[in-house]
């Protein structure tokens, strides 16, 4: 069950999405989001969702292995979509019953806020899936460097990162063994009201932070025996350099952005 | 190559008492050499592991790594990459998300360059037999096979002396199989010294020299089949002794005439194979 | 009977290659009285025989019968199995999260519906059973030693007073005197409170020492079972399938092969030694 999530896990392939630029990437994932969050209308829509459907094309990532790592936040997806519906306020009303009505306008912010939800999950679950972490958290590393100026640890929070990353399948799998290992207590999470979940969660969780720390005190010590000091005087085994390809990258998301204002700016002149 | 003079180690409990965890231990280790330290969870073995790379520094005494004292801390870098350490559990001691970008790790830390690096790295991978695997994220490994990506780990950064702190506690005997063959040719075909810290005793009767402690004190210090050959002393301590060598240690209690050290079922058969032909006659 | 599989298959799906576990047509039944050992490698089913054993997940196909009743086909089996069959996870200390150890033994009990009384009776007679005396009843189970969590952790199953007990791998980490120690008090438990025990482990020799019956799984399917004689009479075909035979059988063995004849289901140094100084004294 905690196994289909496939947020921050790495699909290994040789696409041309993944021989990109970790840097290249991240900032692609930026210019995304925006305009995924700015959308608004029908083309707007249409298209951040042809571009999506472009990125996930070009990573030759199965397309069912996007959709089982949504799994999670459907959820999330659903109740902005029904509070939306029934939220919003519109001039043509297509339903109404006792104090909820819906309208035409309701139903098609709804439609847009899902979308926009899915599609920012799908994007930014692309970047995780065609980056291996350490190439990730170093290209974020390198982005976040000018910020070393002003003291910012840019090593360290993404050595952090990459330590988490890879301790996600681990914690995952420590975590089924002892939701296994309490049921067999008898421990009940699936019946029962929210205050008796709540409770359930209790057995689950001391154990999972009890574990973790442990995990980490002995992860610290392993790594400073094998001479890690932190950021400085380190080489890296992954070499990030600017290919002919990121540029080709960066060219296209430059001319997206560029359509994009252009289109903008003409809707709102007119 | 190590050296501990007149270690002393305690713990300080929340209580305020002190435990006593090594005391006065002083122990010399040649360069090249292969030395079990076998003792119960608890005898200070895995203290005593955790002293010869810096990792604790004694409160009395004084531990040498390659002739440089670890209290030092201008030492610590050096004495970390000539000494290695391999802990027991195999999931905490993996950082990287894939196999070779984690025996990178350490080179990566000794700032080795680009193309050496790779170089060492594959190097190391193919000597631990985890070169297929280069690819592959650590948790899709077996137990045996994590473990060995953390020694091709330790093995990159070119150590003279690798300190295995109960390597094989959380494995399958397939694992732990698979580590000991990798530690015996490591050192026998790269010649590196090795401290395997164990309470199993079949391994340890794999070394030359089996180091017994109890109670934060060495007690025992001699080659295994001398040590095993001990037997009520080593049963007293709380540890095994191979089967065969109880069941001959058996029979001479009987009084039979069985010589020599049995550690192993040939010998062991050979030797009564013998003495039942001699009866026959 | 208490408990008897039929057929018992199941598959398991998106794991990785080396941990798909899987079982195909298992049966076998375990009767009051009797300590089964469970031996295999890795990936040989062990575990998933536990947890079908004990209701936690359903088998694909076959039969799960507890008193004669099938469970497998229930909605929820383990509203059935729960309490009646204890099932000990490997390292099981790593499951322990209350505030003391009487809480933490509490736990499984009062998920059984029982009230606070009987609880505490139970954990009482279950912290007992396990040697830890009533000082530790308001210790932090966090604050104990390895092999003492781990009796707090098999307390904790106990206290539910099942009829049979299912450990995963007991003496995982532990040493030679935790070891013994840890089956001495199995041997205990199995007296006063439960009918039957079954454990998993890797040690042939565990299973020689202190099981009556074998059950051998390889790749998922039954290779043999039967007596602990019965099984190491056909200690070739172990070999053949990776499996260790305990020392002593190989030394027996050996000796055959040189010509002389020992009864080779001698198990332990002791009675091989006996066994040889007839031979040499007879």
């Amino acid at each position: 069950m905690l196994r289909d999530i496939t947020i921050g896990q790495y699909y290994n392939g040789k696409s041309f999405v993944h021989s990109l630029d970790p840097r290249c990437k991240i900032i692609a994932l930026a210019v995304m989001m925006v305009l995924i969050f700015t959308a608004h209308g029908v083309v707007d829509y249409a298209f951040v969702t042809v571009l999506t459907c472009l990125f996930i094309a070009l990573s030759r990532v199965p397309l069912s292995y996007i959709v089982k790592g949504m799994k999670p936040v459907w959820l999330i997806v659903v109740f902005t979509a029904i509070i939306n519906i029934f939220m919003g306020s519109g001039e043509e009303v297509i339903f109404k019953a006792w104090v909820l009505s819906v309208t035409k306008e309701a139903l098609f912010s709804a439609f847009g806020m899902m979308l926009r939800v899915i599609l920012l999950v799908t994007v930014s679950t692309l970047l995780t899936l065609t980056t291996s972490p350490m190439v990730l958290t170093s290209g974020i590393e390198r982005l976040l460097k000018p910020l070393e100026k002003i003291k910012f640890p840019s090593h360290e929070v993404a050595m952090m990162m990459s330590i988490a990353l890879r301790f996600i399948p681990t914690l995952t799998e420590e975590a089924e063994k002892i939701m296994k290992a309490q049921a067999a207590r008898g421990n009940d999470i699936e019946g029962g009201g929210f205050l008796k979940k709540v409770k359930g969660m209790i057995p689950l969780f001391v154990p999972l932070f009890v574990s973790a720390f442990r995990r980490a005190d002995e992860l610290a010590m392993a790594m400073e025996c094998r001479c890690y000091q932190g950021g400085s005087n380190r080489t890296a085994f992954k070499r990030l350099e600017y290919k002919k390809c990121d540029t080709v990258a960066f060219l296209f998301m430059l001319t997206v952005v560029i359509i994009t204002v252009i289109y903008r700016m003409v809707g709102f002149l007119l | 190559m190590l050296k501990c003079e007149n270690v002393t180690f305690c713990y300080e409990s929340e209580e305020g008492e002190n435990r006593i965890i090594l005391d006065d231990v002083s122990l010399q280790i040649e360069k090249g050499s292969f030395v079990a330290v076998l003792g119960r969870n608890g005898s200070g073995k895995s203290t005593l592991a955790k002293h010869f790379n810096g990792v604790l520094v004694p409160q009395k005494g004084r531990v040498y790594a390659n002739g440089m004292p670890t209290d030092e801390e201008k030492n610590l870098f050096e004495i970390r990459r000539s000494v290695g350490m391999v802990f027991q559990n195999p999931d905490n001691q993996i950082v990287a998300t894939t196999v070779e970008e984690d025996v990178a790790f350490g080179l990566e830390n000794l700032g080795v360059p680009y193309e050496e690096m790779h170089k060492r790295v594959n190097e190391a991978l193919k000597s631990v037999g985890m070169y297929e695997y280069r690819h592959k994220e650590p948790h899709l490994l077996s137990g045996g096979q994590k473990q060995r990506v953390a020694i091709a780990g330790v093995i990159a950064m070119k150590p003279e002396c690798i300190i295995f702190d109960e390597p094989t506690a959380m494995l399958d005997p397939k694992g732990r199989k698979e580590v000991m063959e990798t530690i015996k040719k490591l050192n026998g075909e790269m010649g590196i010294t090795i401290v395997l810290i164990t309470h199993f005793m079949e391994e340890a009767a794999k070394s030359e020299r089996v180091i017994v402690m109890d109670k934060g004190k060495i007690v025992m210090d001699d080659k295994p089949g001398k040590v095993f050959s001990s037997v009520e002393e080593i049963t007293r301590l709380g540890l095994d002794v191979p089967a065969v060598t109880k069941l001959c240690n058996l029979l001479i209690k009987k009084g039979i005439d069985i010589r020599g050290e049995m550690l192993r079922t040939k010998e062991c058969a050979e030797a009564l194979d013998t003495l039942l032909r001699e009866r026959e006659c | 009977m208490l408990i008897e599989l039929i057929d018992v298959s199941y598959t398991y799906e998106n794991k990785a290659p080396h941990e798909r576990r899987a079982l195909n047509n298992v049966s076998f039944k375990v009767e009051k009285g009797e300590v089964w050992g469970i031996i295999g490698h890795t990936g040989s089913g062990k575990s998933t025989l536990t947890e079908i054993m004990s209701g936690l997940i359903k088998p694909s196909g076959g039969e799960v019968l507890l008193h004669g009743e099938d469970v497998s086909k229930l909605k929820n089996p383990m509203s059935k199995i729960k309490g009646k069959v204890g099932l000990v996870f490997q390292y099981p200390e790593h499951q322990l999260f209350e505030e003391t150890v009487l809480k933490d033994i509490c736990f499984g009990p009062s998920n059984l519906g029982l009230d606070e009384e009987e609880c505490i009776k139970r954990a009482k007679e279950a912290m007992e059973l396990v040697g830890l005396g009533e000082e530790y009843a308001t210790l932090s189970p966090f604050e104990l030693s390895g092999g003492e969590k781990r009796r707090v952790a098999i307390a904790g199953i106990i206290a539910m007073r099942p009829e049979i007990l299912v450990l995963d791998e007991p003496t995982a980490g532990l040493d030679p005197v935790g070891r013994d120690m840890l089956f001495k008090m199995l041997g205990d438990i199995k007296g006063k409170l439960c009918e039957s025990i079954v454990f998993v482990s890797h040690s042939m020799d565990d299973v020689a020492l202190y099981a009556d019956k074998v059950l051998v799984l390889n790749e998922g399917s039954v290779l043999m079972q039967g007596s602990v004689k019965e099984v190491f009479e056909r200690s070739g075909e172990l070999e053949a399938a990776g499996l260790d035979v305990p020392q002593v059988t190989r030394l027996l063995i050996r000796l055959n092969e040189m010509g002389h004849s020992f009864d080779k289901t001698l198990l332990t140094p002791e009675a091989a030694a006996d066994a040889i100084y007839e031979r040499l004294k007879g």
